[in-house]
């Protein structure tokens, strides 16, 4: 999808929200490659403010049609919610729940300078701020759009069953009897958690953005839920941060900024989990691509060879493991 | 070959990764284009790949002989609830509910089930992952920016 298509209706829509006094000229648009649930692009724009001319970089932020199994409604509450509590996050400029501008729900937020490619100088920064999130109270009511967990039992089998039903709903032609299998023995395995915590859900490398040694904000908040932080530390050690570190630097670091041993049976469950999640959410891709939804290949690269290839790292952590 | 005999399927598939390779990609200049590019040609090898053979009907006879083998243990075990799998039609449906079954009910049927069924589908696994490997090429290469 190009933003030219709809140029005129976004141009319309960004004078409303910048409140901009006539015109807004759209100078530039890329599209970010990185991300795969949503479609990423940087728009520079010009126009008339109520102080002057104004040239800024805004982030639209479009959804999928579903793709990877989220929406944009849980993302950008938590984003405000956490702008309001001073955590390095991009503030949300507008959220348009409608498909009337670009055929599909779209937010807006600030851009924010940086880099996300993967820096050692700032990994333990990170963890400090990824601890830091697990600590934010969130028995306030800026938090009220998160399901809450009703025991410390529920956030693993939620996850595990939440993760599967995606993925039954998004079968092309036939299930995977590795999958259903492997599901079962999470459901039979389901750790309780130690605590309840808000969680990222899709932490790590890349999915932070540093500038000048000094981390400048967390990104990709549409998994976010209240749940068992090791779900965080899990992914950061096998998803994320894998090609980077190696496991056992990971939980040594994670270990010094949380001040305890980690739990490596939890660990270990965790791990699993978050395979399954992109074995499940993978799928989704498969059916858009399927059913002409979206014909854009990354959708089957992610549906066939990204698959597989989980499936497989899924047997092998479950079933073999 | 001279029309109305038509081209070969696999000539134009060939030729378009070609022409994509050596004109459309290096024309690209645009990270998303270029992405795509990339993308598009790892897709068409892909499809080069599935056109000698029928895969999925290859994979789906397979099974079901895996399933069907293990039928004389299945009825020693004397369990309605794994029986009831030999009733569905797709046999990646009755193979689900024997691994599922087969993680509820750990003893020397479940092992029996697992040991014939796993093997068949860890080998289907590994022959998509290998089909797939243009797909997977294109998609590292292509987040790296190369094409």
């Amino acid at each position: 999808m190009s933003l030219k298509k709809r140029e005129s209706e976004l141009k319309t829509y960004l004078a409303r929200m910048l409140k901009a006094k006539g015109e807004v000229r759209l100078c530039g648009e890329k599209r970010i490659t990185m991300g795969q649930s949503r479609a990423m692009y940087i728009l520079d724009v010009a126009y008339e403010g109520e102080e002057g001319p104004v040239e800024k970089k805004v982030v639209a932020r479009i959804e999928q049609w579903g793709h990877l199994g989220s929406d944009s409604r849980n993302e950008v509450a938590t984003m405000r919610a956490l702008h309001k509590a001073d955590f390095p996050v991009a503030k949300i400029l507008s959220y348009e729940t409608t498909n009337d501008v670009l055929g599909q729900p779209f937010f807006t937020m600030d851009f924010v300078p940086g880099s996300s490619v993967f820096s050692e100088e700032v990994v333990d920064e990170y963890l400090q701020l990824l601890h830091k999130l697990h600590c934010v109270d969130y028995k306030t009511p800026d938090f009220e759009h998160l399901e809450r967990p009703q025991s410390l039992a529920a956030p693993a089998r939620t996850a595990v069953d939440r993760l599967y039903g995606v993925y039954c709903a998004h079968i092309v032609g036939e299930p995977s009897p590795l999958v259903a299998e492997c599901v079962q023995w999470l459901r039979n395995n389901a750790v309780p958690a130690e605590e309840i915590t808000l969680v990222h859900g899709d932490p790590g490398p890349g999915n932070y953005m540093h500038h000048n040694g000094r981390i400048a904000i967390l990104n990709d908040w549409e998994f976010t839920a209240l749940g068992d932080p090791y779900d965080d530390w899990a992914y950061v050690i096998w998803m994320r941060g894998a090609p980077y570190l190696p496991e056992e630097d990971w939980i040594a670091r994670i270990e010094r900024t949380i001040g305890k041993p980690l739990d490596r049976s939890r660990l270990h469950f965790w791990k699993a989990v978050n395979i399954l999640k992109g074995v499940c959410l993978d799928q989704t891709s498969h059916k858009l691509y399927v059913d002409g939804v979206n014909p854009a290949p990354n959708l089957l690269a992610i549906a066939t060879a990204v698959h597989l290839d989980v499936v497989k790292k899924l047997c092998e952590t479950v079933l073999e493991g | 070959m001279t029309l109305p005999v038509p081209p070969d399927p696999r000539v134009i598939i060939q030729n378009s990764i070609v022409t994509l390779r050596e004109v459309i990609a290096p024309l690209a200049e645009d990270e998303w284009a270029r992405f795509n590019a990339s993308l598009l040609i790892g897709a068409l090898e892909y499809a080069l790949g599935g056109l000698d053979r029928d895969r999925g009907a290859e994979h789906r006879s397979a099974l079901a002989a895996k399933v069907a083998s293990l039928k004389a243990a299945v009825d020693k075990s004397g369990d309605k609830e794994l029986l009831a799998a030999f009733a569905e039609k797709s046999p990646f449906v009755a193979a689900s509910q024997m691994l599922v079954w087969g993680q509820n009910h750990p003893g020397d049927t479940a092992a029996a089930i697992q040991k014939t069924l796993r093997a068949e589908l860890y080998a289907q696994l590994d022959e998509e992952i290998g089909a797939a490997a243009p797909m997977m090429g294109a998609f590292v290469r292509g987040m790296a920016g190369e094409i």
